[in-house]
């Protein structure tokens, strides 16, 4: 009951960094906007990411290492491009383990106990 | 698609909003366009205005103000990963061979005369400082010349303060006679040998990380700074 009155968004805030990395190894490369409106569309509009937690923890991936930027010039505007490096890339794989195992933690906790 | 003023426009909408720096008003400037230009296609009759309004309302109470603090701090964090990489590597053969004969030169002229030590020590603290300030004023000359705030500038800054720590503690006790008085046996020769070429060698990596920003952002941002 309690998890229901609590917001959507809290509940997925600790996974942003692994729906990031995922969506760009699935995508190759994407800009801030268009990480924004793919969360959005392949979630059915249940997931919303805010810019406020989007392009901090870009910048920090990026600091990183774990992602790269490409500036390019798209007429009236310049857009910056994120991608993972090779250690962005190699992250994927125990980000993915570790949702994995929280995912499996939480159907063991909620799962309906059987008399 | 937003009209060229309208971008114009949303770049003195992000000046006004604190967001000083030209790093972050692209990304910034292009993520407003795009919702924008989304809101007014899901509504004709929507302004640009409102929905500039719109958008911004959407970051939240702190507005932009993240997004630029985030930004400086990864900013540095990155800096002082490249120089921990770039210091890394004079360590590692064959750079650590200039490493090596640095030390071997100043056990010899320390060896020879200790009273040395004191201006080889200054000598080498005065040229970094003279080589960091000359490296951060060409910075500042650079960016000043486009006209635009790049975080460049206070990352430049950033960097060299790494040796302040270097300065504060052994610049003052090269003045102390006691200290090159207990300079006498061939390990404390050694260390201060070591100690020395370290500095000079923490001097280099520092000058190759800010060159290194530059050509990075130069590289990035080649309609702003043209080749000569």
């Amino acid at each position: 009951m309690y998890i229901c009155l609590m917001k959507k968004s809290s509940l997925y805030k600790g996974l942003l960094e692994p729906i990031i990395i995922q969506l760009l190894k699935d995508n190759g490369r994407m800009y801030g906007f268009e990480i924004t409106q793919k969360v959005k569309t392949l979630t059915k509009d249940e997931l919303q990411i805010t810019e406020g937690a989007l392009y901090p923890l870009l910048h920090k991936l990026e600091a990183e290492g774990l992602l790269e930027v490409s500036i390019e010039n798209i007429g009236n505007r310049m857009r910056k491009y994120y991608s993972l490096t090779k250690a962005g890339k190699k992250e994927t794989v125990g980000h993915m383990k570790e949702v994995q195992g929280f995912v499996e933690t939480l159907q063991i906790l909620f799962k309906p106990k059987l008399a | 698609m937003l009209t060229k003023e309208q971008i114009d426009c949303l770049f003195i909408y992000c000046e006004k909003h604190f967001v000083k720096y030209y790093e972050v008003q692209i990304e910034l400037v292009d993520h407003l366009a795009n919702a924008i230009e989304t809101k007014m296609d899901e509504d004709h009759k929507l302004s640009f205005e409102k929905a500039l309004g719109e958008v911004h309302e959407s970051f939240g109470v702190r507005g932009f103000a993240p997004l630029v603090s985030e930004k400086q701090i990864a900013a540095e964090k990155q800096s002082g990963k490249l120089f921990g990489k770039l210091l890394k590597q004079q360590f590692i053969w064959p750079k650590i061979l200039g490493f090596l004969v640095l030390t071997a030169v100043m056990f010899t002229i320390v060896s020879f005369d200790v009273l040395s030590f004191r201006w080889l020590f200054i000598s080498i603290m005065i040229a970094g400082l003279v080589f960091e300030i000359y490296s951060v004023l060409k910075i500042h000359i650079l960016l000043a010349r486009t006209g635009k705030k790049f975080l460049l500038g206070k990352i430049s800054e950033f960097v060299p303060s790494i040796f302040f720590p270097f300065y504060v503690f052994y610049f003052p006790s090269t003045l102390d006679q006691n200290f090159l008085s207990s300079i006498h046996s061939v390990p404390s020769i050694l260390f201060y040998s070591i100690l020395l070429s370290f500095f000079i060698i923490m001097i280099i990596a520092i000058l190759q990380t800010i060159s290194s920003a530059k050509r990075s952002l130069i590289k990035s941002f080649p309609e702003v700074f043209p080749v000569n």
